[in-house]
């Protein structure tokens, strides 16, 4: 905003396949979220986009003028605050109706059938009565179910959540998760699962970009990167959910280097060579990890 | 319910909690009373007021009718706030005026607002040069005291009602395009926002459906004291003749009027328009000030 611009991110890049869930995970500050909002094109307004792309089944979104051009119906979003993603004036069944108006140009009545109909199939009993409420009258996991029903309501390709679940509590958290997933596969949309919850990643994600400081840390299905993580990042993240908390990474907060790798700074095995920025080097089939350490390989111990 | 639980210490017992439902409707409203009397007064004085200008011309004499054989009459049973210096009733005159003051000041309000709440979502919402533009146009605006810009208004253009009642309606409408800026800043920040956008609004419908009406309370408390204020400066300009005219039954006419009658000892003329105006601002006010603490609070 003032002064010289940053880069937010850099050499981010991922891919969804239709049916998978792919979870983002990092700290506060990683960019996982920018990197969310980029593919969704609702990045705010002090942040642009310089350059990149966007791909759909084959199509890019990101216009000449560097604006993500996308109908409504192909990407769709979860947000973290189910309380604050519903609109507090609206009713319920209103907000999941409109979307079935604007993306399938149904009339208003057949929307709001719809959309009792999309209700109930996201598992709130009492579809049509939840439906006149508003939102101040459901409760916290109730408005997710409804956020969920908006969401789906038309089939998007790709589905984005933003922390779904850090809002609430662990019983509604699975229930949420359970939804999810077989909405997901039924409609078989790609996910972006974005959390900072490990636990909630092993159980929902097939995959994994591992996110620090705006760079991709690294990438691997959910099975490798917990049983041998590459990225000394990673390694320190999934050591500090086992309660042996290294202070040297812990103490340090939100802040990364801002010339080579971003963790460098943080990192036990900082040399020379981390001044430059790295690149991701595959360590194993759909595993990658940007560590110039893994340039020739596994580190780990498999 | 404490002889059941007797280990409870009193304060624990849930009074607050089991006790308004066993209350009655009026035990309610004395509570309501005891803890919000500005705004039972203020509800009180409004409601008589509304009565008053709806019902009460029906019921008084001809507010224009002069009889030069009963000028000066001093408040009795027969003119209850007295007679002017043409004989006409005070009281009948006060009443009319009620009718007219309060249309007057209400339309002004809901002018103020109407207008005011649109270009204050358009500028917080868009934001940009549309913003930087409007919000200058309200600095010039707001740079003129309220009552000095409504006074060259109507001052420029000829001298009637409807002028008066725009040209009071643009010295407000800088407050209400500021009070809804300011909260649309806050609400397109929040994520339902984004959500209607994602759902494939177009950008004037999700600043106007979805941001407009979560934005709408502190004009709506707002609206409450510009009602004051507008009858305030509705009759302060018809007490400068500027605008409303004599003969019409006006408080801030009749207080003009009046004025120069207390000298000679005629104090009713002037003294009882004027306390309709302070009780009528009073009563907005009352209710204004009790709102907005509940919306900030």
């Amino acid at each position: 905003m003032v002064g010289s611009p940053h880069s937010l991110l850099r050499d981010v890049g991922f891919d969804v396949q239709a049916g998978e869930i792919l979870g983002i995970v990092g700290e506060s500050g990683s960019g996982k979220t920018m990197a969310s909002l980029t593919v969704i094109g609702l990045l705010p307004g002090a942040i642009e986009l310089r350059a990149g792309s966007v791909m759909l089944e084959g199509r890019e979104l990101v216009s000449e003028a560097m604006t993500v051009e996308r109908s409504s119906s192909d990407i769709s979003m979860i947000f973290q605050q189910p309380r604050s993603a519903l609109n507090p004036t609206m009713r319920a069944g209103r907000q999941v109706a409109r979307v079935l108006e604007v993306n399938q140009g149904l009339g208003r009545a057949e929307a709001m059938d719809n959309a009792i109909e999309m209700l109930q199939h996201v598992g709130i009993s009492g579809a049509d009565r939840v439906a006149r409420a508003y939102p101040h009258q459901l409760s916290g996991g109730m408005s997710q179910r409804v956020m969920v029903a908006m969401a789906l309501a038309c089939k998007p390709r790709l589905l984005i959540a933003d922390e779904p679940t850090t809002a609430l509590d662990v019983t509604i958290q699975a229930q949420i998760f359970d939804l999810m997933r077989s909405l997901v596969a039924e409609i078989g949309c790609g996910v972006l699962f974005i959390t900072h919850d490990l636990a909630a990643v092993a159980e929902m994600c097939d995959r994994v970009v591992v996110m620090y400081g705006g760079q991709v840390m690294e990438t691997a299905r959910i099975d490798d990167l917990l049983d041998h993580p590459e990225h000394p990042y990673t390694q320190y993240l999934l050591k500090s959910t086992e309660k042996e908390i290294d202070h040297r990474v812990v103490d340090v907060g939100v802040n990364f280097a801002l010339t080579g790798c971003r963790f460098s700074h943080r990192c036990p095995h900082a040399h020379e060579a981390c001044n430059e920025f790295p690149s991701l080097y595959s360590v194993g089939e759909g595993h990658a990890s940007a560590c110039v350490l893994n340039k020739e390989g596994r580190i780990a111990a498999p | 319910m404490s002889a059941t639980v007797p280990d409870r210490s009193p304060e624990f017992v849930a009074t607050e909690f089991d006790g308004p439902a066993e209350q009655s409707r009026g035990k309610r409203m004395l509570g309501l009373a005891r803890r919000k009397p500005l705004l039972v007064m203020g509800v009180t004085l409004l409601v008589l007021f509304a009565g008053l200008a709806v019902i009460g011309p029906f019921f008084v004499r001809d507010p224009l009718s002069t009889d030069v054989t009963n000028t000066f009459v001093a408040p009795s049973g027969a003119h209850w706030f007295g007679t002017d210096l043409f004989g006409r009733d005070v009281f009948a005159r006060s009443v009319h005026a009620a009718r007219l003051d309060l249309a007057i000041g209400v339309t002004i309000a809901l002018i103020a607002m109407f207008v005011g709440t649109i270009i204050g979502v358009v500028s917080g919402f868009f934001g940009g040069a549309i913003d930087e533009l409007l919000m200058r146009f309200t600095d010039v605006v707001l740079a003129f005291p309220g009552f000095v810009l409504a006074l060259i208004i109507v001052a420029a253009l000829e001298e009637t009602i409807i002028n008066v009642i725009l040209a009071v309606s643009v010295a407000f409408v800088p407050y209400f395009i500021r009070l809804t800026r300011a909260e649309v800043l806050k609400e397109r920040e929040l994520e339902y926002v984004d959500g209607a956008r994602l759902a494939g609004n177009r950008s004037w419908r999700v600043a106007f459906r979805h941001v407009l009406p979560n934005s709408l309370a502190p004009s709506i408390v707002g609206a409450t004291l510009v009602t004051g204020y507008a009858v305030l400066t509705v009759a302060g300009l018809a007490f400068l003749s500027v605008g409303i005219q004599p003969p019409t039954a006006e408080w801030g006419v009749m207080v003009g009027e009046g004025a120069k009658d207390v000298i000679t000892g005629e104090w009713w003329t002037s003294l009882f328009p004027g306390a309709m105006i302070v009780v009528a601002v009073m009563a907005f006010h009352f209710i204004g000030d009790e709102f907005a603490g509940e919306t900030t609070s």
